[in-house]
C-alpha cells in the first residue's frame, strides 16, 4: 500500500505535465481527425468562374470562344470601361476578364498562335489559371480545325464537340474514396497519443523506484519484492486505465451520438489490448533509461516512428511493400488493420475472426514487451549482483 | 556480557579480479557505536552491502541478530536502519511524506507511524522544514532527511554508511550528537567514515579495515596502545643543522625527526620525560625555537603505522 501510495504522489508532481501533454495530444487529435479525412466530394464536377469577355473580333471565331466560355463559366455583361473592369475585378464581381482583339480571326486563319487574346485575372488564383488552361486549349483545337481547311462554322462547332467529351476514370484502390466516420480516425490516431501519454505518465514514476538508492533502501526494508511489485502494477494499471477512460470520455463527448453499441465495444477492445502493449513499454523503458532526456527521446522515438510504419499518420496505400512488410513487426500495424475490421463488422460479421487475430497479436506483442522487461530487470540486478 | 548483534567470518567478496573482502571477521555487540574505519575503497561499503544482503558473497557467514542474513530474512530487516552515503530520498515528495513512506514499510500501525514520523523529524531538526521537496534542501537538511529516513521505525540496529559526507560542520555536529543520542536510546550503531575524528568522537569500538582486511580492532585507547609512538612533540625552529637533528635523534625513545617548513617534528615511542630531554638538547646547543607543543597519537597516527599510508590517501 505504501508503494501504491507513492506511486501517486509522485504521480501527482508530473499530472501539470501531463494534462499539458493530453491537452495538446487531444488537440492535435482532434486536428488529425478532421485534416485526415478524404473529401466527401466524389466526383469531379467543373467549377463556375465569373468571368467577362471584351469581344471585338470582326471574324466569326471571337464569338465561338466567347460562346464557349458561357457554357461552362458565368459570364458577367460588362462595357469595355478599363476603370470600371478594373473596379469588379478588386471587389472580386468577376475573377478574369479575356479580351479577343479585332484580328482574332484572321490571326487563327494565318496559323499565328502568340498573343491570340490578351487576359487581366486576380494575381496568383487557381481561377486565373484554369482559364488560361481552358482558353488555350479551345484556341489550340481550333487552329487545328481551321488550318485543315474547315469552314469556321464546322471547325466551331467540331471544337464545341471535342471538348465537351468526357473520359470516365475508375480509380485502381477504391479504399481511399471511401468516406469514413468521424470516430474512425479518433480511434486511428489514438496509438501515437497512447504511447506518448503512457510511457510519459508511468515511466518517470517506475525510474524513480528503480533509481539506485531508493531501490536499495526498499531491499533493505521489510516490504517483500512481491509487496512492492503489486503496488506498482496496480499503480501503473490505474494510470493507465485513468488515461483511456479520459480518452474515451473525450470520444463520447465528441462523437457519442454517432458511435453505435457494437462498435464502442470493439474499439475499447482495441485500446485496451494496445494500452496493455503500451504499459509493456512503458516498463521496459523505465528499466534502460537512466534519465528523462533519454526518456522524451525513446518516447519520441516510438511513438512517431511506430505511426508512420503502422499506417497511422500515412495511409496503408501510399506506403511501399517492404515498409508495409516491416510494419507487420510493430503492434500499431494490428491496431489500425483492427481498426479498419471494426468499420465492416457490420456489413461482414465474418470479419470478426480477423479482428480477434489482430487483437491476438497485439497481445502477444505486449506479453513480449513484459517479457523482455522482466528478463532486463533481472540482468540490471545480476549486474549489480544483488542477492535475489 | 552482550550478545552479538552482527557475527561476520572469513567474509570473502570478489568483483572480478579485485579481492573486495578478504576474509574479514567481525563481531559487533549489542549498544555499542562500533566504528568502521578505512580509506576509500577499503572495503567499508561491501561490508554494509553484505550485511543487508544487498551483495552476495563468495565466501563466509554473516548473521544478524543470531541468525544468517538473508535476502528474505523480512523479520531481521524490520529491526535494521540504514543511512546510506548516498542520499536515498524521493524528490517529488515532500520530507513528510519521505519519512513517512520509508516508516510506513516497516511500521504498519497508522497512529504509531504518524507519532515516529514526528518523533524523527523533530529528532533531527527538520520540523520547520516538514512540507519542502528535497531539492529546496541545502546538503546539510538533505543528509538529515536521509538520516530520519533510515531511523524514524525506531530500529534496534542502524547502519551508517558515511552520513556525513560533505556535510557543513553545524549539520554534522547535529547529525554525531543524534547517534550518540540514538545509541543512549539502545540502538546498537555501526558507523563507516574515512573521517578519524568523527569515529574517535562517538565510537566505543573502531575497527581498521584496508584492501578488505580487518588490520585491527579495539577501543581508540587499544588501537593507539598498539602503536609505536607514544607522543609527537612539534617545535617551531627557525634554523637547524643537520648534525643538530642527527643528536636529536639519538636521545632517548626518539626515533624519527623531521624537519619542514621552519618546523620539527619529533616522533617518540612510549616513555617519560620525552619533551624534557628535547628541551635540555636545544637549550644546551642554543637553537632558537618559537612554539612547543606535544600531541598524542591520533587514530590518523594508527592508521599510518598500520598500513604505512595517510587515512585519506
Amino acid at each position: 500500500m505504501q508503494v501504491f501510495k507513492a506511486y501517486f504522489k509522485i504521480l501527482r508532481d508530473s499530472i501539470p505535465g501531463l494534462f499539458i501533454y493530453l491537452v495538446i495530444f487531444i488537440a492535435i487529435s482532434f486536428f488529425l481527425s478532421g485534416s485526415g479525412k478524404e473529401s466527401t466530394a466524389t466526383t469531379f464536377t467543373k467549377n463556375k468562374v465569373k468571368i467577362a469577355v471584351i469581344n471585338e473580333d470582326e471574324g466569326g471565331l471571337g464569338e465561338g470562344l466567347k460562346s464557349y466560355l458561357s457554357q461552362i463559366h458565368t459570364l458577367v455583361p460588362t462595357e469595355n470601361d478599363k476603370e470600371m473592369l478594373q473596379d469588379q475585378l478588386y471587389y472580386r464581381n468577376i475573377e478574369y476578364i479575356l479580351f479577343i482583339p479585332k484580328d482574332f480571326t484572321n490571326k487563327i486563319k494565318n496559323n499565328e498562335k502568340e498573343h491570340l487574346c490578351e487576359n487581366v485575372k486576380v494575381p496568383a488564383s487557381y481561377t486565373g489559371k484554369y482559364l488560361d488552361s481552358q482558353v488555350d486549349q479551345y484556341i489550340s483545337t481550333l487552329i487545328t480545325y481551321v488550318i485543315a481547311g474547315i469552314d469556321d462554322k464546322q471547325a466551331l462547332e467540331y471544337t464545341k464537340s471535342d471538348l465537351e467529351k468526357e473520359v470516365s476514370v475508375q480509380l485502381l484502390n477504391e479504399s481511399i474514396s471511401i468516406s469514413k466516420a468521424d470516430d474512425y480516425y479518433y480511434f486511428k490516431y489514438l496509438p501515437y497519443i497512447f504511447i506518448s501519454v503512457v510511457v510519459m505518465g508511468i515511466s518517470p514514476i517506475l525510474m524513480t523506484f528503480y533509481k539506485k538508492e531508493i531501490n536499495e533502501r526498499n531491499l533493505c526494508s521489510p516490504m517483500t519484492l512481491k509487496t512492492k511489485s503489486i503496488g506498482l502494477v496496480a499503480g501503473s494499471i490505474v494510470t493507465v486505465l485513468g488515461i483511456f477512460v479520459l480518452f474515451l470520455v473525450f470520444a463520447f463527448f465528441l462523437y457519442g451520438k454517432n458511435m453505435e453499441f457494437e462498435k464502442t465495444i470493439l474499439y475499447i477492445i482495441n485500446c485496451i489490448s494496445f494500452l496493455s502493449f503500451a504499459t509493456g513499454l512503458g516498463y521496459l523503458v523505465s528499466i534502460f533509461s537512466s534519465n528523462h532526456n533519454i526518456l522524451n527521446m525513446i518516447t519520441n522515438v516510438c511513438g512517431l516512428g511506430m505511426s508512420f510504419l503502422g499506417g497511422i499518420f500515412v495511409p496503408r496505400e501510399v506506403l511501399g511493400e517492404k515498409v508495409i512488410a516491416l510494419s507487420k513487426f510493430l503492434p500499431t500495424y494490428w491496431y489500425v488493420n483492427a481498426v479498419e475490421a471494426i468499420q465492416e463488422v457490420k456489413i461482414n460479421p465474418s470479419i470478426m475472426k480477423e479482428f480477434q487475430i489482430n487483437i491476438g497479436v497485439q497481445l502477444l506483442f505486449a506479453i513480449a514487451m513484459f517479457a523482455i522487461a522482466l528478463a532486463g530487470t533481472k540482468y540490471k540486478s545480476d549486474a549489480r549482483k544483488q542477492v535475489s | 556480557m552482550s550478545a552479538a548483534v552482527i557475527k561476520i567470518e572469513n567474509l570473502v567478496k570478489r568483483y572480478h579480479e579485485l579481492v573486495a573482502l578478504d576474509h574479514f571477521n567481525l563481531e559487533i555487540k549489542e549498544g555499542e557505536i562500533f566504528g568502521l574505519l578505512g580509506p576509500n575503497g577499503s572495503g567499508k561499503t561491501t561490508t554494509i552491502n553484505c550485511i543487508l544482503a544487498l551483495l552476495s558473497f563468495d565466501k563466509g557467514n554473516v548473521e544478524v541478530f543470531g541468525e544468517e542474513m538473508a535476502p528474505n530474512k523480512y523479520h531481521l530487516k524490520q529491526d535494521i536502519g540504514i543511512v546510506f552515503q548516498n542520499v536515498a530520498v524521493f524528490n517529488e515528495l515532500t520530507v513528510y511524506e519521505n519519512i513517512e513512506y520509508f516508516c510506513g514499510l516497516y511500521i504498519k500501525n497508522k497512529q504509531t507511524r504518524k507519532q515516529y514520523v514526528e518523533e524523527a523529524m523533530e529528532f533531527v531538526g527538520l520540523n520547520d522544514f516538514k512540507s519542502f521537496y528535497p531539492k529546496k534542501l541545502s546538503g546539510g537538511l538533505l543528509r538529515r532527511l536521509n538520516i530520519a529516513c533510515g531511523i524514524a521505525h525506531k530500529p534496534k540496529l542502524i547502519i551508517m554508511d558515511e552520513p556525513t559526507v560533505a556535510v557543513d560542520p553545524q549539520s554534522r555536529n547535529k547529525i554525531l550528537e543524534g547517534i550518540v543520542e540514538l545509541n543512549k536510546k539502545g540502538a546498537t550503531i555501526i558507523y563507516t567514515s574515512h573521517y578519524m575524528e568523527e569515529v574517535e568522537q562517538i565510537c566505543t569500538r573502531i575497527a581498521i579495515m584496508d584492501k578488505g582486511k580487518n588490520l585491527a580492532i579495539g577501543t581508540k585507547e587499544e588501537l593507539k596502545m598498539m602503536i609505536k609512538t607514544g607522543e609527537t612533540i612539534n617545535m617551531e625552529v627557525l634554523e637547524i643543522e643537520d648534525k643538530n637533528l642527527e643528536e636529536i635523534k639519538k636521545l632517548p625513545h626518539v626515533y624519527q625527526v623531521e624537519y619542514k617548513e621552519n618546523k620539527l617534528h619529533i616522533k617518540c615511542s612510549k616513555g617519560k620525560h620525552n619533551l624534557i630531554r628535547v628541551l635540555d638538547y636545544m637549550q644546551t646547543n642554543q637553537i632558537a625555537f618559537g612554539r612547543v607543543y606535544a600531541e598524542l597519537p591520533t587514530l590518523n597516527d594508527v592508521f599510518l603505522e598500520i598500513t604505512g599510508k595517510e587515512l585519506r590517501d
